[in-house]
């Protein structure tokens, strides 16, 4: 959801100026938080990719001859 | 922010935090616009949230990352400018033997019996064994000496001149034994062992190749078996067993020639290396605390003692990182420790293998094989990591007093 797309359907909608200056922070901290969530699972991903995820083949399957 | 003049260490290695975490978010910021895709490679489990990131405003994404990583400096900060500063003394001396010290908590002022059960702590030879004894309220020894029990801590101590050609097997059979000797002569007979991380393993050689001095054995975090290939860890002793180790043994073997001892600075990056992105994460939560309040100091504390390692002899961090690590002679049952090889079947005495469910340094894959092996062992899993299991919020409940209650049962 860009911001585009909110002030877009404000006007759809006929919202007052006023409405449209009050949504106009409430979007941004919409957007604010779900950069945050995003970053929170990005952050959850990488810990556990580092813990358990499967980065080697299997024990002696990298041998070389 | 000046660091406070009394602060132990710094985070180590720094270059390497810092570079890792522009790097992880870097690719965070380069990889939203397509967060939502179903191409994005979220771990199993994670990517039913992907839907929630269709079109993320890359501007909130970066300014977000910038506060976590001022954060991170932030918390950085704090944790050098503390004016935390440890301030328990150490136990007496009841033996020692060159940097090597057996500490007596049954003489402290928390013991509620100076003349109780004896119970013989191994710790690792990694970092310091305060870990043990780190703070107020949070000293798992003393704790289990006011709950009437005796324990005796080995403090392997930092290593010198006379202790710069020791391999494990010369810490075992030069320390260890004369140490559990004279914890049996208090004792009168054979007493409990406790070993926490490497102690652990080591406790285990100890127990199976001295049965008769040893009444109850306890292992908490301590790894047995290394075939598991999760995780980072995992990664990197397949790559190395690829040659067999040759390399690790050689550059271990260098490093020793070169500077006396292994330093501790490659412990540390090898720690850094199996959780890159903690060291950012710990220090973004330090800033969010009150730097006053109980929370942050038990934080600083802790810090501390992870930057207080101790160097250590080439041949012993050969046995530990190649010997155990990467030829896994543990599991193999090739270990060969006090003169013989370590076959846990031996161990008669009964044994409690505590494992901490999230532990990144001994994960339960490593840790429970050794039940397994053991012809009388109780497991226990904590919901905590390896640190976690002896100061964190939930040690007490999760593996304090289980741990004494086994002790009570089985010889403490």
């Amino acid at each position: 959801m860009g911001a585009s797309d909110g002030d877009s359907r404000n006007e759809a909608r006929g919202a007052p100026d006023a409405a449209a200056a009050d949504a106009a922070p409430r979007q941004a901290s919409d957007e604010a938080a779900r950069a945050r969530a995003y970053l929170d699972l990005w952050e959850r991903h990488l810990v556990h990719l580092a813990i358990h995820g499967r980065l080697a083949p299997a024990s002696g399957a990298a041998r070389r001859p | 922010m000046p660091a406070a003049p009394h602060r132990v260490g710094q985070p180590s290695p720094l270059i390497f935090h810092l570079g890792v975490a522009l790097n992880a978010y870097g690719q965070a910021l380069l990889m939203a616009p397509r967060a939502d895709s179903a191409s994005f490679p979220w771990i199993d489990g994670l990517g039913t949230e992907r839907a929630g990131f269709a079109d993320l405003d890359q501007i909130e994404v970066a300014a977000e990352i910038a506060a976590r990583l001022a954060a991170t400096l932030r918390g950085i900060e704090i944790w050098q400018a503390h004016p935390y500063r440890r301030s328990l003394p150490d136990a007496p001396a009841v033996w020692s033997d060159g940097c090597s010290r057996l500490r007596d908590f049954g003489a402290v002022a928390e013991a509620t019996r100076p003349d109780g059960s004896v119970v013989l702590v191994v710790p690792s030879l990694i970092n310091r064994p305060y870990i043990l004894d780190l703070v107020a309220g949070r000293s798992l020894l003393r704790w289990l000496a006011a709950q009437g029990l005796r324990p005796l801590l080995m403090d392997w101590g930092e290593p010198g001149p006379a202790e710069a050609g020791f391999g494990l097997d010369d810490y075992g059979a030069r320390r260890l034994v004369p140490a559990l000797a004279a914890a049996r002569a208090l004792a009168g007979g054979p007493v409990p062992v406790i070993g926490y991380c490497m102690g652990g393993t080591l406790a285990v050689g100890l127990a199976a190749l001295l049965p008769e001095d040893v009444r109850a054995l306890v292992t908490i975090g301590a790894p047995w078996d290394f075939s598991a290939g999760f995780g980072i860890a995992g990664a990197m002793r397949t790559l190395i067993r690829s040659r067999e180790g040759r390399r690790a043994d050689a550059l271990l073997e260098n490093l020793g020639a070169a500077f006396g001892m292994v330093p501790v600075s490659l412990f540390q990056t090898l720690f850094a290396m199996l959780n890159p992105m903690q060291a950012a994460l710990k220090f973004q939560k330090l800033a969010e605390l009150d730097p006053h309040g109980a929370a942050a100091r038990l934080f600083v504390a802790l810090e501390d003692w992870v930057a207080d390692g101790v160097p250590m002899p080439a041949g012993a961090a050969r046995d530990l990182l190649v010997g155990w690590q990467v030829r896994n002679l543990t599991a193999r049952g090739s270990w060969r420790f006090l003169g013989a090889r370590v076959d846990p079947a031996r161990i008669r005495a009964p044994a409690l293998i505590v494992s901490g469910a999230t532990d990144s340094i001994a994960p339960p894959a490593l840790v429970r094989p050794l039940a397994a092996a053991l012809p009388s062992a109780k497991v226990r899993v904590a919901r905590t990591g390896h640190v976690g299991m002896i100061v964190g919020s939930a040690a007490r409940s999760a593996v304090w007093r289980p741990l004494a209650e086994f002790l009570a049962t089985h010889g403490g």
